[in-house]
Parts: C-alpha cells; sequence; structure tokens
C-alpha cells in the first residue's frame, strides 16, 4: 500500500520542517542580538518569511504554477507538455488527462500504479516524478523532462542498428526493465517508444501505466474478441522485405497508420492467451521483438492490418524466421549470438531467459561492461528545455503521424463529454510533491551527515523498514499499545 | 539485488540514523511537541495548515476502508450504538436542517465540504499579505468537528478491517495528532469526544 509511504513522508517532512525552523529562529536570535539597528525591521522580515513558507506549504499545486512551452505528446487521454515551474523554474514534461474519461474507461486504478511507481521509483532506470496534482477535471503528472526523444524515433532515423549500438541499448533497456521488476512490477506493455533518452543519451523507462497486473475487463473482452478473429486465419508467408517495407509503409503513410496503442507487435502470447497468471516473463518477450526490429529493421510480426499481426502472434512459431538482407554488411550485422538471444526471449514460456543475470551472461553481451556504459549517441541540446528530438506539435508534417491519435483523442473527448463524473474518492491520494534539492541539503542535520532527501522511503521494501521506524518513534509508546489486542504487525519486525 | 536502488546492509544505519535524528528534535513525547505553536507565529496561520494536513490524512485513512463502508453496513452515520450524526445542509427556506445520512453519505458530504472550505481563497487566504477572515476559527472548528467525526467512525464500526490492513498504527497516530493538535487549540467540543474518550484518554496520556 503506497500511501504509507506518504503517510510516512508527510511525518518526515514535518519533522524536518520543525527542525529547520528552530535553526531559522536560532539564526535569526543570533543575528538581533549581535545588531542595535533596526531590530523590528528584521524581525518583520524574520516572521513574514515564516508565514509565507506556511501558506507555500498549504498551496495546492494546480497548472496555473507551470508555464506550458510546448505540445511533446499526444496520448490517448490527453497531452503531454512541457513545461517550466514558475517558482522553482523547474523543467518538466506535464501529462494531462481527463478524470472522465479515465473513470470511464476503468483506467482509474493503472493512472495510481503508474502514479505509486513514479513516486518510488528512484532509480536512474526510470523516469522520475516530480509532482502529482489535480483539479476538477484533470489529473496532472509532471515527470522528469527527458530530452533526447524515444527509441522509436531514433530506430525511424537510423533503420537497421548497428549491432554495437543495439547491444548498447538493448542491455541498457534490459537493465532499466529489471529496475521495474526489482520494484514489483512488470510492465506489460513494453515498445520502443516506452524508452527514453536522456541528455547524456542513457536510456529511461516511461508509462508504466498497465504495470499493475490487472487488465481492465473491457481490455481483456477486446483482446478476446480480437483473437477469436485471428483464431482460423492462417498468418500470410511473407519475406523480411516485404516486412521492411509494410513497417515502413505504416510509419510513412499516414493514411495506413495504425497507432500501436493496442497493438499486439511487442505482446508475448501468454498476456494474449491467459489475461492472468503470467509474470515478469513477458517483458523479456517484448524485449526480445525490439532486439529484432533493432537488427532486422522491421518487428518479427509486422503484417498490413493490425489483424494480421495478432494472428502473426497467436502462430509466432511459424511466422518468426531469421531475417534476410539485402545488404551483406546489414546480414553480417544480426550475428549468430545476437539470433540466439532472441531466440531465446521470444520463446515458449519455460525457454524463455528468466533473470537479469541469464541475459547479462549471454554471449551477445559478452564483455560489455554493464556498470559503465558508454552511450554510442548523445543528444545535442540548446538548452534545458529543447525539444528537437521530438515532434513538433505545431508543424503539420509532423502531425500527419498523429492524425490517427487526434482522431482517437476527439473519439475519446466525445466519450468523455457525456462520461458520468467519477466518485469522488476515485483519485484520492493522488497528489505527490518531491522534495527540491534545496530542503534536502537544508534537512542535513548539523555536522551529523543525515541526509533526509535519501533517508526518505525509496521503495516498498525500505517503506516497511523505514515505516517501522516512523511509527515507532511516533506512536510506538506503551499507552498506544495497550489498546491493541494484538501485536501489531509493524512493531514485531522492529530491533 | 537490490544495489541498484542502494539498499545495500547500509539501510538499517540509516534508518537508524534517523531514529537517533527525531529523538534529538523532538524527543520522546515528539507529537506533544510537534503541535506547539512555533514562536512568533500568528495562530490561524499554523492552524490553517495543520487544518489542511489533517484534512488529507483522514481523507487518505477514509480512501483504504470505503469498501466496507456502504451504505447497506453503515446506514446510519454514527459512533457506536450512542452517538449518530446527522449533516447540517440549508433547506429550501434558507433555514439549516439536519438530515440523516448513511456513514458514506456523510462522510462525502463532509469531504466535499472541506475540499470547498480549505480551496477558498477567502476562508483560507493563500497570497502573501491576504488577511485571515472574522469567520476562520468558526469555519475551522466546524472542519475539525466533521474530521472528528469521520476518525471515530473509523474507530467504532471498521477497526476490524483497519487491524486486517495492518493500518492501526497510523490511525492512531494520525488521530492522536489530530486530538493532540485541537486540544492545544480548544478546536473541538469536549462533549464531541465522548464516544472515543477512554481511546484518546489511552493515546494521549490525559483524560478527556
Amino acid at each position: 500500500m503506497v500511501w504509507r509511504v506518504d503517510f510516512y513522508n508527510y511525518y518526515y517532512d514535518l519533522l524536518s520542517y520543525l527542525h529547520q525552523r528552530r535553526q531559522r529562529q536560532h539564526h535569526y536570535e543570533v543575528t538581533v542580538h549581535a545588531t542595535h539597528v533596526d531590530r523590528d525591521a528584521l524581525t518583520r522580515v524574520h516572521l513574514t518569511n515564516e508565514t509565507n513558507m506556511l501558506r507555500a506549504r498549504r498551496s495546492r499545486m494546480s497548472l496555473d504554477h507551470f508555464q506550458l512551452l510546448s505540445q511533446i505528446g499526444q496520448g490517448g487521454y490527453g497531452c503531454v507538455y512541457l513545461a517550466r515551474k514558475r517558482d522553482t523554474g523547474e523543467i518538466c514534461a506535464v501529462k494531462k488527462m481527463s478524470k472522465r474519461l479515465l473513470h470511464k474507461l476503468n483506467e482509474a486504478q493503472h493512472i495510481l500504479t503508474e502514479r505509486d511507481i513514479l513516486t518510488a521509483a528512484k532509480s536512474p532506470w526510470l523516469v522520475r516524478l516530480f509532482y502529482a496534482f489535480q483539479d476538477a477535471a484533470c489529473l496532472y503528472l509532471a515527470m522528469e523532462y527527458v530530452p533526447g526523444g524515444d527509441l522509436r524515433t531514433l530506430l525511424n532515423h537510423s533503420g537497421i542498428l548497428r549491432l554495437k549500438n543495439a547491444r548498447f541499448y538493448f542491455a541498457e533497456m534490459a537493465m532499466a526493465v529489471d529496475a521495474l521488476h526489482q520494484l514489483g512490477y512488470i510492465h506489460r506493455d513494453l515498445k520502443p517508444e516506452n524508452f527514453l533518452i536522456d541528455a547524456a543519451g542513457h536510456i529511461k523507462l516511461a508509462d508504466f501505466g498497465l504495470s499493475n497486473g490487472m487488465l481492465s475487463q473491457k481490455r481483456i473482452d477486446s483482446i478476446r474478441q480480437k483473437l477469436d478473429a485471428v483464431r482460423g486465419r492462417r498468418p500470410v508467408p511473407r519475406s523480411s522485405a516485404q516486412r521492411r517495407q509494410l513497417q515502413a509503409t505504416r510509419r510513412d503513410n499516414p493514411m495506413l497508420a495504425y497507432s500501436t496503442v493496442g497493438s499486439p507487435d511487442y505482446m508475448a502470447p501468454e498476456v494474449l492467451r491467459y489475461t492472468v497468471g503470467y509474470g515478469h516473463l513477458v517483458d523479456y518477450w517484448s524485449l526480445g521483438c525490439i532486439l529484432f526490429e533493432f537488427l532486422a529493421g522491421h518487428t518479427p510480426f509486422a503484417g498490413a492490418t493490425i489483424e494480421e499481426v495478432w494472428a502473426n502472434v497467436y502462430h509466432w512459431e511459424r511466422v518468426l524466421v531469421r531475417p534476410t538482407f539485402n545488404s551483406p554488411v546489414a546480414s553480417a550485422n544480426l550475428t549468430d549470438d545476437a539470433w540466439h538471444l532472441i531466440c531465446r526471449l521470444i520463446t515458449h514460456r519455460e525457454h524463455r531467459l528468466s533473470s537479469f543475470e541469464a541475459i547479462r551472461q549471454h554471449p551477445f553481451l559478452r564483455g560489455l561492461d554493464c556498470t559503465n556504459l558508454r552511450p554510442p549517441f548523445v543528444p545535442s541540446l540548446t538548452s534545458t528545455e529543447d525539444t528537437g528530438y521530438f515532434d513538433d506539435f505545431s508543424d503539420p508534417s509532423d502531425m500527419r503521424a498523429y492524425r490517427d491519435v487526434l482522431e482517437r483523442q476527439a473519439h475519446m473527448e466525445e466519450m468523455g463529454r457525456d462520461a458520468v463524473e467519477p466518485p469522488r474518492a476515485t483519485f484520492v491520494g493522488f497528489t505527490f510533491r518531491h522534495r527540491s534539492e534545496e530542503q534536502k541539503c537544508a534537512a542535513g542535520f548539523g555536522g551529523d551527515h543525515v541526509d533526509f532527501g535519501h533517508a526518505r522511503i525509496q521503495t516498498q521494501e525500505t517503506a516497511s523498514r523505514k515505516g517501522t521506524m516512523v511509527m515507532r518513534w511516533l506512536a510506538g509508546e506503551a499507552s498506544c499499545r495497550d489498546i491493541l489486542a494484538c501485536e501489531p504487525a509493524a512493531w514485531s519486525t522492529a530491533t | 539485488m537490490y544495489i541498484v536502488f542502494g539498499l545495500g546492509r547500509d539501510s538499517s544505519k540509516r534508518a537508524h540514523q534517523l531514529y537517533r535524528f527525531a529523538k534529538v528534535t523532538l524527543g520522546p513525547d515528539c507529537l506533544q511537541k510537534a503541535v506547539k505553536l512555533p514562536s512568533g507565529e500568528d495562530k490561524r496561520e499554523w492552524i490553517a495548515v495543520h487544518a489542511a494536513d489533517f484534512y488529507t490524512q483522514t481523507s487518505l485513512l477514509y480512501s483504504t476502508i470505503t469498501e466496507f463502508c456502504t451504505v447497506r453496513d453503515c446506514p446510519v452515520m454514527s459512533a457506536g450504538d450512542k452517538y449518530q450524526y446527522r449533516w447540517l445542509e440549508t433547506g429550501p427556506l434558507g433555514t439549516p436542517r439536519a438530515v440523516a445520512l448513511s456513514a458514506p453519505e456523510y462522510v462525502d458530504n463532509v469531504m466535499r465540504w472541506g475540499r470547498r472550505v480549505i480551496d477558498d481563497p477567502h476562508l483560507f487566504p493563500n497570497q502573501p499579505g491576504a488577511p485571515f477572515v472574522r469567520t476562520f476559527l468558526s469555519t475551522v472548528r466546524t472542519l475539525f468537528k466533521r474530521l472528528f467525526r469521520v476518525y471515530a467512525h473509523i474507530y467504532h464500526a471498521h477497526f476490524d478491517a483497519v487491524l486486517a490492513l495492518s493500518e492501526e498504527a497510523h490511525l492512531n497516530t494520525s488521530f492522536k495528532h489530530f486530538v493532540l493538535f485541537a486540544r492545544e487549540f480548544d478546536l473541538l467540543d469536549t462533549k464531541e469526544l465522548r464516544p472515543v474518550a477512554d481511546l484518546i484518554t489511552l493515546l494521549t496520556g490525559t483524560p478527556v
């Protein structure tokens, strides 16, 4: 239960506020004592500052606190903006989502999951959350802005990746996915779009909306329907060149483009077949598909229509073949080791590589120092708010590719209009505020090097341990213990 | 496995540092000290920030047990058999009238009303220098009374669920903090405390 983390954090924050306030008071007293002129003015300034800080603590965050710089993304539930927080100057990506729509599509739980993962994640592999807030109509996630664009854009520009680069991105993707797994979540919908490239060229995983392992009933039904439709359908035999061509067409022709939202290109068949009871291995299948795409220039199950893709994944054993190339260079680029790894990932669950360690030790990654990876590409950015690696939403030619998404969006908005207002309690607990660097430093305790910033609860694992500590000193007095008939679990593990 | 997250052996050490920090900062009776008005601060400012915090805490705590608190299971907003609460609303002629509501409806009203009040810059001024209105304290007293009833209902009707969720320590802490704060600034009538008087005595060490 992630709200507990918020609960502990609240008391950490209260404690550090009181401590800092006492320090400021002390500082003020020393200053007043030392001066002989205008003590009243000094007192006024000190007290006004304190009062303003209290008001700031109480203020609810709203979109007004951000200056929207440009639109950088468009999804089913709303838009993503590049924005600057007015008071701190922080640059972030603000994702805006309609509450009514989320509620109507049973996605409320998913968005709360995403928020929970984002707040728990302090990993360099996962996009960080700065703020989560809401108003009457929308939810907002203000996240770390990752300026290098996503892997989809990179692939669109480069076609086939050189082996060396494919190794780098694959290794980093695997580590990012492992970081998510360590938090206890499974992504289940990995695709190149979810991997962003940061300013230094490293990978960060974003978009965790589906990770809690609970598909909504609507989605299960739609998957069932699609499966029933393709069951009798035989996969169309196609050459690598044809598949490459199909994928390029799909990419370039907006009339034929279908959104990869809901496309099963990277989805493990067990997700399609059993909607419950699969594990983190589904993410390894997706990684295999992405590695295939890196080296082949098309996804392993590319088809002319989305139905064909469904049928191809369903009959994956017959469809998956080693791609062929016209150029000998491209052909040599797909080494036997790489193909072997792909086949150990795109395979039955029982045969699939089952841990990050197993992937790391595969010959394909042999010799790669995973602790010290050098990015092959470093985005050249002019400033912290450079959006050069994202599509330009004011440029019609860039926007053609979004036609489908925008139509979907219009359709969704239509749905949202007649959707009922969600119950008040639906999004309770969504709000979140990260501690600024400044607060972190200020919270350091004298010369004792207690760093509150790092001491904050980081994952579910520490949540229980730190929580125990918080509860011990907050409520762990005998009087409190007495009222409980049983020994509370929180204390039984306390040393 | 957890090296990525820095959760190696040293995390218990960090927890120990925190514990020490907490002790040094506030001493054993930390909540009692934490509610005190800081030197030179405007009482209303201190109350305003806590009112907003307690609102958030009760709404979070209640949200964890909403599936047990239904119109069917809790048809009347109450704290045990002896205490039933009614919601005061404005009737068609502008006169106030008390209506009996189920617990989920009552709590929903409390939370909607509370949100509106706390978000109203007239009542809870948020701009630097904006003054408090004369009715501020009476509004806050109403807010505290209503939030108190939510706590009282959870204790009387849903403590089983709270135990099942291992949330009792959180609930106790939050409630103790709330009561200590209300006591410090006289925000709750003593008669309001009756349904959970024994609990308050146990939690705070001082009889109601």
